[in-house]
């Protein structure tokens, strides 16, 4: 480094300490935060700027002296490797790669080779990319050869009036923009309530609380399918708001519609908030208490606690969340697919790339795969801007956490009071989903306008009898989800350890390798497996049970990386040192110390592994119809919401399914938490 | 890390890993083996006990559950089924973009169920055994050729049968009464009555109309190729936009018909047996069959190429078309009507089917051109795609300020006529290939039907033009309606 960068980097640690100085009081901080609000923008702005110029500079200095000179490079790389792992970081990290070899690279690249050859020539080449910027509802500028004008198609227009209703809807910038926007106001809005709501059941004792943390585990219980018209009819026209408040207890003067991109932020951040909540609760519990309590000894309390002690040793868990609600956000193509009868809500990347894919004549469009690459490529950016924020503090804990002995004191009947009148209508409209699932599973004839079915049913459960195969999917589920979770615990942790412990060349493609599943559209992944595997020892006609499996391991995998990674940010590492000190060898220090250290972080990382397992849509539709009798919940939902059947059709019976669903969900999260104990109310509070 | 010693061992988490991976791979190893599932789905029945000495029937089919589980026990009780050891049916329901891989790799013994034109189009690329055998003919003979004008065989470019229709269905729409008078909306009773303004009036907060998007259901593709084939190319795609213009454009048959069901609009485009049952789930609905515009649809049954078990394969195709066989679709869990009006003479029928069966057969539906349907299919449903889902802001848009001028009675009927016209008029864009400037006439349609099927990059790149061309149009034609306004 020379020492104009050296001068340059201590102006701006200098500067970023200044903005780390926290105010004495929520006033002080909220008048000098106003005061210095734009100053502070311009030079964060310019700071980033420069660091990321920087960091890309010197990633392509990094590469051009590669070039130049690649043997010692490489021979250093090599020497690295060596001294840095030894037989267990192998193991881990070849049984990984493998892994991910054959379950999501070779399908993947079977798929998107088509999206980077020239149809012409079948040269390698980008026209497949660059024709999406011809594609005007990704693109929105567009110039009309033939009229010599240019067409600018994004709209601005957020409300629209109607005689008797409203429509809220968001704005439209074309489908490259509109995902981005979207996942951004989604992980915003998830991170503020989450934490809020993280912070509240950490810190505080009231009435009530225990239901309220079993309660904010639901919005994550995910039913496909059936969750989706739920929405709709609490939301819809004629749904349950709009036939309570307007035409029942003419409460509204007009009914009311959230359509569109506006939609679709408002039911994701009322489900991925769970996410962020659960990881940023299993980060205040681990915090060490005798921190909190040196920073009171030194004078600080209240906000200036919280800001400048409690929310920073959270970060790990903070980060965790949102890096899997903005992924999951870009990814999502449920709460599209729900509202795409207005076209807005058709404008994200999942719904393009779900409509691109297919062709008549049953060959691949490789328009699809090439929205997937920009799909992934955008939220892979994501993740790695938010761990690179993130990352730069150390959050080791220097003990082994808080949840023996938390902080927590009582909330005042009042505050309890209030905090409920904003807490029930929340919870509320998050477990929309899953109340009206219960619901529909119930429910006889329903006439348009009225609040409650008509008339209440248990026969619509029969549907679990008629079919033995429907009744079998719940068990095969069931299995299908443990293996996988069990999988994913061993490979994921080994994972996360390799990157949060070891230091070897390629480790942030690594990195990137594990989370990047869930960034990719399970549909180009599912079609991959077909292509490449039908027929073949993995993927037997009639049996796809292994590749099931496999792909619920893979797709699911981030979540138990992502936070057993910030688990291993939290403890010091000089723990494991000590342990290797005192004789233990490298496995016994993993088993015995790393291990019971992070275990609550790995615990919730994997019930959401398993919990989005369960329900997992693509590869079970597809592998499902070619092998029935090994077809898990997620197929015969989808089967049964769409039969013709007479007596066991349509939603109400597919809702059945999703209960079940859901109760299997809550059944292994409860019986975790019971054998485990202690240590894993720290996760869920149950 | 490096400077303390590093373990040589393979160690305890190796070996654990290794372990638990064993185990795991051994549990769906046994999975799929078949040993802890069992022996198949849908053995409900005490009639069937599959023995490892029985022969299996693998079908392909776009028909679900609630009709293998009437059909499978029912045949495998069969003299055919017993006779020749049939023990069990492997049923695949893959979408349709599978089908030609599956029928490739030679593990399809029949394929049944899905709609005609999904069966023209593995007509068209080959997929098809021709049904000549002598049990064939035999079959065929029972079945009319026609039925209220709706063809229920197939023959292919060799005159060879290829495909019989096993079941019919026809179109119409479910209307919610609720929600139309709440709107104070008028019942449609014919196809075109869903082109007037009435049924603009509240855009676009509110579409009054369900329609499901061509390319993602067959069923209405066959209701809006009916509409261009009855009204003339130019005027069938003017209508449709009014429609479609009036209407949200929904994924799939089943979402368009759950929008009326819950009352997020009046009216939908429905197949028959979804439609009665949607009335029966929500008393608003009612299905309502188009005043001398039934579309009848015949459902085929074929036998595929590079069948592994031809003759069980001819006695499974055999059964389903005999009385028995047909019978079958008038049980209580299916409720769908037979091609054979024979099924009526078994005991038991239900004589509220056998009324619509009657009327259905009287019915003089559209003449329906199925040739033509088959050369242009390729070039129609993602052009329908491009110009009404893919661009319906700007067609809405559109739509909606002509219907304001007609209210307010800047424009008369003949100025809704033109400028209508002007909107729904098939649009013009260079051709990707030949970068001639085209018109999407029903010539050009047919000319690049192929490419659009075969050529995935021409079609993409036609999609995008056609979606650029329509919203292009549609805000040309809106600016001159604006202009009208004082």
């Amino acid at each position: 480094m020379t020492e104009g960068e050296d001068s340059t980097q201590r102006t701006e640690q200098l500067s970023a300490a200044k903005d780390e100085m926290v105010p004495d009081s929520f006033k002080d901080y909220l008048t000098s935060s106003i005061r210095s609000g734009p100053s502070r923008l311009v030079s964060g702005i310019r700071r980033k700027g420069r660091s990321s110029g920087r960091w890309a500079l010197n990633g392509g200095k990094r590469v051009g002296s590669f070039l130049k000179d690649p043997v010692p490079r490489i021979k250093d790389g090599i020497q690295k490797l060596r001294r840095e792992m030894d037989s267990l970081s192998w193991a881990q990290l070849l049984v990984v790669i493998v892994a991910f070899s054959l379950f999501l690279i070779l399908p993947l690249l079977s798929v998107v080779v088509y999206s980077f050859t020239d149809p012409v020539t079948g040269l390698p080449s980008f026209v497949h990319f660059a024709n999406l910027f011809s594609d005007t509802n990704i693109w929105p500028w567009y110039f009309d050869v033939a009229s010599n004008r240019w067409f600018s198609f994004v709209n601005l227009q957020t409300i629209i009036i109607g005689s008797d209703s409203i429509v809220i809807q968001g704005w439209d910038f074309g489908a490259l923009f509109n995902s981005i926007y979207v996942a951004l106001i989604v992980t915003a809005i998830s991170i503020a309530l989450g934490v809020f709501l993280a912070f509240i059941v950490a810190r505080y004792d009231f009435f009530g609380k225990r239901i309220i943390r079993t309660v904010l585990i639901f919005p994550i219980l995910a039913t496909p399918f059936v969750g989706a018209i739920g929405i709709k009819s609490f939301l819809g026209l004629n749904g349950f708001f709009n036939n309570l408040l307007y035409d029942q207890l003419h409460l509204i003067p007009v009914q009311i519609q959230i359509q569109g991109l506006a939609a679709i932020i408002f039911v994701q951040s009322l489900s991925l908030f769970s996410l962020v909540y659960l990881n940023a609760y299993s980060s205040f519990m681990s915090i060490d208490p005798s921190l909190e309590e040196q920073a009171e000894n030194l004078g600080a309390t209240g906000f200036k606690l919280f800001r400048s002690v409690t929310l920073p040793l959270a970060m790990p868990g903070i980060q965790a969340g949102a890096i899997l609600t903005f992924i999951l956000s870009i990814e999502d193509l449920g709460t599209p697919i729900v509202f795409a009868n207005q076209q807005q809500a058709t404008k994200t990347l999942a719904y393009q790339v779900f409509t691109s894919i297919a062709t008549q004549a049953g060959t691949l469009n490789p328009k699809g795969p090439a929205i997937g690459i920009i799909l992934l490529v955008f939220a892979l950016v994501g993740f790695l801007t938010i761990r690179k924020y993130a990352g730069v503090r150390s959050y080791e804990s220097g003990t082994k956490g808080g949840q023996w002995n938390p902080r927590v004191r009582r909330l005042s009947k009042k505050t309890t009071f209030l905090m409920y009148v904003v807490l029930v209508p929340l919870l509320f409209l998050a477990l929309m989903p899953q109340i009206s699932v219960i619901i529909l599973s119930f429910a006889g004839p329903w006439s348009t306008n009225s609040v409650l079915p008509d008339v209440w049913t248990t026969e619509h459960y029969s549907v679990l009898w008629a079919y033995p195969s429907v009744a079998q999917s719940i068990s095969l589920t069931f299995i299908y989800g443990i293996i996988a979770t069990i999988i994913i615990i061993l490979l994921g942790t080994s994972a996360a350890y390799i990157i949060a412990r070891r230091d070897f060349p390629g480790k942030t493609a690594f990195d990137l390798l594990v989370t990047s599943p869930i960034a990719l559209p399970g549909i180009v992944i599912a079609t991959g497996y077909f292509t490449l595997y039908y027929g073949t020892i993995i993927f037997p006609f009639d049996a796809p049970a292994l590749l099931i499996v496999m792909s619920y391991t893979i797709r699911k995998f981030p979540f138990t990386v992502r936070a057993a990674y910030a688990g291993l940010q939290s403890t010091p590492v000089v723990l494991e040192e000590a342990s290797q000190n005192v004789g233990a060898s490298k496995n016994k220090t993993f088993a015995s110390i790393t291990m019971p250290l992070i275990g609550v972080s790995v615990l919730a990382g994997s019930l959401l592994s398993f919990v989005y397992s369960v329900s997992e849509v693509s590869t079970s539709l597809i592998l499902g119809s070619l092998g029935r009798d090994q077809a898990p919940m997620t197929f015969w939902t989808k089967e049964v919401l769409e039969s013709h059947s007479a007596s066991y059709s349509g939603a109400n019976s597919a809702a059945c399914l999703g209960v079940l669903m859901m109760g299997l969900q809550m059944a292994v999260i409860t019986v975790t938490n019971k054998i485990l104990g202690a240590r894993s109310s720290a996760m869920t509070g149950i | 890390m490096s400077e303390f010693e590093t373990s040589r061992s393979s160690g305890t988490i190796i070996k654990a890993i290794i372990v638990v991976v064993i185990i795991a791979t051994g549990t769906i190893g046994i999975i799929y083996l078949g040993g802890f599932l069992g022996p198949g789905p849908d053995n409900n029945t005490t009639t069937t006990t599959p023995s490892t000495t029985g022969k299996t029937l693998t079908i392909m089919t776009r028909h679900d559950i609630s009709i293998h589980a009437v059909f499978e026990p029912a045949f495998l009780a069969s003299d055919f089924a017993i006779a020749n050891n049939i023990t069990d049916i492997k049923w695949k329901t893959p979408d349709g973009q599978f089908w030609d891989s599956l029928i490739q790799q030679g593990t399809i013994d029949v394929c049944w169920g899905g709609g005609p034109t999904l069966f023209d189009q593995l007509m068209r690329d080959n997929r098809l055994e021709p049904l000549t055998s002598p049990l064939m003919q035999a079959a065929a003979a029972r079945i009319n050729n026609t039925i209220a004008g709706a063809t229920m065989k197939r023959n292919n470019s060799l005159d060879q049968l290829v495909w019989i229709a096993a079941a019919i269905s026809s179109f119409g729409f479910t209307i919610n009464h609720d929600f139309l008078d709440a709107y104070n909306l008028p019942i449609p009773y014919k196809w075109t009555d869903l082109a007037n303004v009435t049924y603009g009036k509240e855009l676009p907060s509110v579409p009054t109309i369900a329609m499901g998007n061509a390319p993602q259901t067959t069923s209405n593709t066959r209701i809006y190729e009916i509409i261009v084939q009855a009204l003339s190319w130019d005027q069938g795609w003017i209508t449709m936009a009014r429609m479609a213009g009036n209407a949200g454009i929904y994924p799939g048959s089943v979402e368009t018909q759950n929008a009326v069901e819950n009352g997020d609009v009046g009216i939908a485009m429905s197949i028959d047996f979804y439609g009665y049952l949607t009335q029966y789930r929500n008393p608003d609905c009612f299905y309502i069959v188009p005043e001398g515009q039934t579309i009848v649809n015949g459902d085929p049954i074929a036998i595929p190429i590079n069948c592994p078990q031809r003759d069980l394969a001819e006695g499974f195709v055999d059964f389903v078309l005999s009385p028995e066989g047909q019978a079958l679709w008038l049980d209580s869990d299916i409720r769908r009507m037979p091609v054979l009006r024979e099924a009526f003479d078994q005991p038991g029928a239900p004589e509220d089917l056998y009324l619509a069966f009657n009327q259905t057969v009287q019915t003089v539906g559209i003449y329906f051109n199925d040739t033509l349907s088959l050369e242009t299919n390729g070039a129609f449903v993602p052009y329908w795609g491009a110009v009404f889902t893919e661009a319906h802001t700007e067609l809405v848009d559109c739509w909606k300020t002509i219907i304001d001028a007609y209210n307010q009675s800047i424009i008369d009927d003949a100025g809704l006529e033109y400028y209508a016209g002007l909107m729904g008029e098939p649009v013009s864009v260079l051709d990707a290939k030949t970068s001639l400037l085209n018109k999407f006439t029903l010539n050009y349609a047919r000319a690049i039907n192929d490419d659009m099927i075969y050529d995935a990059s021409y079609a993409s790149t036609m999609i995008s033009r056609w979606v650029a061309g329509a919203k292009i149009q549609y805000i040309d034609v809106r600016d001159l309606v604006l202009a009208l306004f004082p």
